[in-house]
């Protein structure tokens, strides 16, 4: 499982939804592995420890049983020698008690040494015997009567002393190498206790020897209360007569103070095996290093993660949640309107940083896309504006335009000479032919245009029906669709007009049927071409175009004057007029 | 149809009189006037004209398009509309409150033949 999905399971809704909540877990988080690698530690070194005081204890109860074994061995050596003195030999008490008396005084880790005939009877003694004393009944001196040697006896505790002892016998011959007598040193063992404070082991540990039957022999501290008491079925009672050599244990203490135990056998004579030395170090003097080494890294650790928790709470604040709330702020102010609102980092590295330069170049596109937008809003209502102007212009320039055509018309019906009315009535269609550029007038990207060849198609053959002597006449209409602003628009609309009514009117004079062609395309170079041609009788030899006096044909050249442009007459079967003239080609229908 | 009624709805009088003069040398003599909306309404019901020639931007608040739509629901009589605009807004527009067949547009300027013809057709309808 990882960090992310363990977050998610302990999270408690809207618990973790805080930065610096989240960012104080992680950092507690990162604080676990030195927390399991500090209490691995401790559990070594208690684990050390618990070697360390094992080896000692251990040691130490080696050291008593070789000490032990010495003891005898030096016991022997010295019962050898009293054994040879006369006074021994031949039975002097007195003598012999105050020999023994003085050599006890040399060697104080005997509790006493006696000497008994062959009826058990304590004959000579270091210590004065308040009452005859008889030891024929000891195991301990049968042996020796018995086997004639040194033998070494059990372990118990002297009923005048109070103190554990071991006796040891030796066998006393006289000149005939007769057993006479036995010889018995009783070794104190509480020079046990001498050695642990010797040993100087730490405080709160204890030596204690215990027999088979679980009997205290000795013990440090506090002989006295525990000498003879049995911890038979206790628990180091047990781990001692469970083990067959040296060994450790672990005693726990429900209310005393829990040990670590070595113990092993005190060497000896065989069945000396029965007695055992064990040492116990208190486990809390034991661990204390290792417990004293875990408490001081648990308070360091805990200081640490307190400052990471100070530094990530104030640090959280200045670092992330402020740069946060100004990200915030300046959404907030984005969105209620203020395109121009900008972050601007002190600093451009880092997440926020770049977070804020790009909230700021997002805003900036924003902005200006906006600015677009409201261009474009403006260019539109602009053009919506220019259009009903527009509309409402033609429409007034059109009413006008009717006025005076229906002024024309009016003055043409009282008119009397056909010629004069036919020129009023020439008028008017002249008036038509620019008011029709005005109907077809359309904006488009704000220009004022005419679909030219669909204008034609509209007006001329209505003008044409109008000529008197149009009967019999056809008209084509062909060409591009060719968008022409009002500037071309209208003198090319007059143009037309001239140019189909002078066919209709002097083109067939017979009046026979007739065709008139009205055609424009585009050229090369934005130039457009516009041919007016029919199939009439042709113009006069003599009419020179350019010279001609007619006001028909001297509004041709003028109105292809004003279109910049340049015009040509064919001769041959009818007339054709091509007029060629620059128009910008930018618009399309 | 002998010698039709023909309602001239026209606020600028020298075209109302222009158009006088070319319907009277079309044949058509009996031809009354109206200069505004609510009077061509008011006309058409009195005096059941059989064409009206009603020109869209008229003065006073109501149009020529309002004007035959009230005219319409009184008599059904063909309407030529006389406009300037000759655009499909206007055109539409008096389309969908009329049959088709009773409705006709002339625009602005006047070519007195269109007009005679629009007219001839409206009347044979």
């Amino acid at each position: 499982m990882n960090i992310g999905t363990l977050l998610r399971k302990l999270s408690v809704p809207g618990l973790f939804a805080s930065v610096r909540l989240r960012l104080l877990a992680l950092v507690l988080i990162s604080f676990l592995p030195a927390l399991a690698l500090f209490l691995y530690s401790a559990e070594e070194e208690r684990d050390k420890a618990t070697d360390s005081a094992h080896r000692e204890a251990l040691a130490l109860t080696q050291f008593a049983s070789d000490r032990q074994e010495q003891l005898i061995a030096q016991t022997r050596q010295l019962l050898s020698f009293v054994v040879k003195q006369p006074f021994v030999q031949l039975g002097n008490a007195l003598t012999c008690s105050s020999y023994l008396a003085e050599l006890t005084k040399e060697y104080p880790q005997y509790t006493g040494i006696v000497v008994a005939n062959l009826n058990g009877d304590l004959y000579c003694s270091s210590s004065t015997l308040p009452s005859p004393i008889n030891v024929s009944s000891q195991p301990d001196f049968q042996n020796v009567v018995q086997t004639y040697e040194f033998t070494v006896g059990d372990y118990q505790i002297d009923k005048a002393s109070g103190k554990a002892t071991l006796s040891l016998g030796y066998p006393v011959f006289n000149e005939n190498n007769e057993l006479r007598a036995v010889a018995f040193a009783l070794v104190d063992l509480s020079w046990l206790s001498g050695l642990a404070v010797n040993a100087n082991l730490p405080p709160d540990s204890i030596v204690s020897v215990i027999d088979a039957n679980g009997i205290i022999l000795a013990r440090y501290p506090d002989p006295e209360r525990w000498v003879g008491r049995s911890i038979l079925h206790k628990p180091l009672a047990d781990a001692i007569f469970a083990s067959d050599g040296p060994g450790t244990a672990d005693i726990p203490s429900p209310t005393g103070v829990a040990r670590l135990y070595g113990f092993n056998a005190l060497a000896g004579e065989p069945h000396a095996g029965d007695v055992y030395i064990a040492v116990g170090i208190s486990k809390a003097v034991a661990y204390g290093p290792a417990e004293q080494a875990l408490r001081r890294n648990l308070i360091g650790l805990s200081i640490a993660a307190a400052i990471a928790i100070a530094i990530v709470w104030f640090g959280v604040e200045m670092f992330i949640v402020n740069q946060v709330r100004s990200l915030v702020r300046a959404t907030l102010r984005f969105a209620s309107g203020d395109l121009g609102f900008r972050i601007r980092p002190k600093h451009n590295s880092g997440e926020f940083g770049q977070l804020a330069i790009a909230f700021d170049q997002m805003a900036r596109q924003l902005e200006e896309r906006e600015s677009h937008r409201k261009q474009l809003d403006e260019e539109r209502a602009r053009r919506i504006r220019s259009e009903i102007m527009l509309t409402e212009i033609q429409h007034r320039v059109k009413n006008s335009l009717q006025i005076a055509a229906s002024l024309i018309s009016l003055q043409a019906r009282r008119v009397n000479d056909i010629n004069s009315r036919a020129a009023l009535q020439e008028s008017e269609e002249r008036i038509h032919a620019i008011a029709g550029i005005y109907t077809k007038l359309q904006i488009k990207d704000g220009a004022a245009l005419v679909d030219f060849v669909p204008y034609l198609r509209d007006i001329l053959p209505a003008m044409v029906r109008a000529q008197a002597n149009s009967n019999g006449v056809a008209l084509q209409v062909t060409g591009d669709n060719i968008l022409l602003d009002s500037e071309k628009a209208v003198p090319c609309a007059l143009l037309v007009n001239e140019l189909v009514t002078n066919s209709i009117k002097h083109a067939f004079p017979d009046r026979k049927s007739g065709v008139i062609k009205v055609h424009v395309h585009r050229l090369h170079d934005q130039k457009v071409a516009l041919l007016v041609s029919d199939n009439g009788i042709g113009l006069p030899e003599n009419l020179e175009l350019h010279s001609a006096q007619t006001l028909g044909l001297k509004l041709v050249n003028t109105l292809t004057d004003q279109l910049h442009g340049e015009i040509t007459v064919e001769r041959g079967q009818g007339t054709a007029f091509l007029i060629q003239f620059k128009a910008p080609e930018n618009n399309k229908p | 149809m002998i010698n039709p009624r023909i309602l001239i709805v026209e606020d600028e009088h020298i075209v109302s009189l222009d158009l006088q003069e070319k319907l009277m040398a079309f044949g058509y003599h009996d031809v009354i006037f109206a200069s505004s909306g609510e009077q061509a309404v008011e006309k058409a019901g009195r005096l059941h004209p059989d064409l009206v020639l009603m020109d869209i931007i008229l003065e006073g608040p109501m149009d020529g398009v309002k004007a035959a739509t009230l005219i319409h629901q009184r008599i059904k009589v063909p309407v030529i509309f006389l406009t300037a605009h000759g655009d499909d807004i206007t055109t539409s527009r008096a389309l969908n409150l009329f049959p088709a067949h009773f409705v006709r547009f002339v625009i602005k300027p006047l070519q007195e033949e269109s007009l005679r013809i629009a007219i001839d057709n409206a009347l044979q309808a």
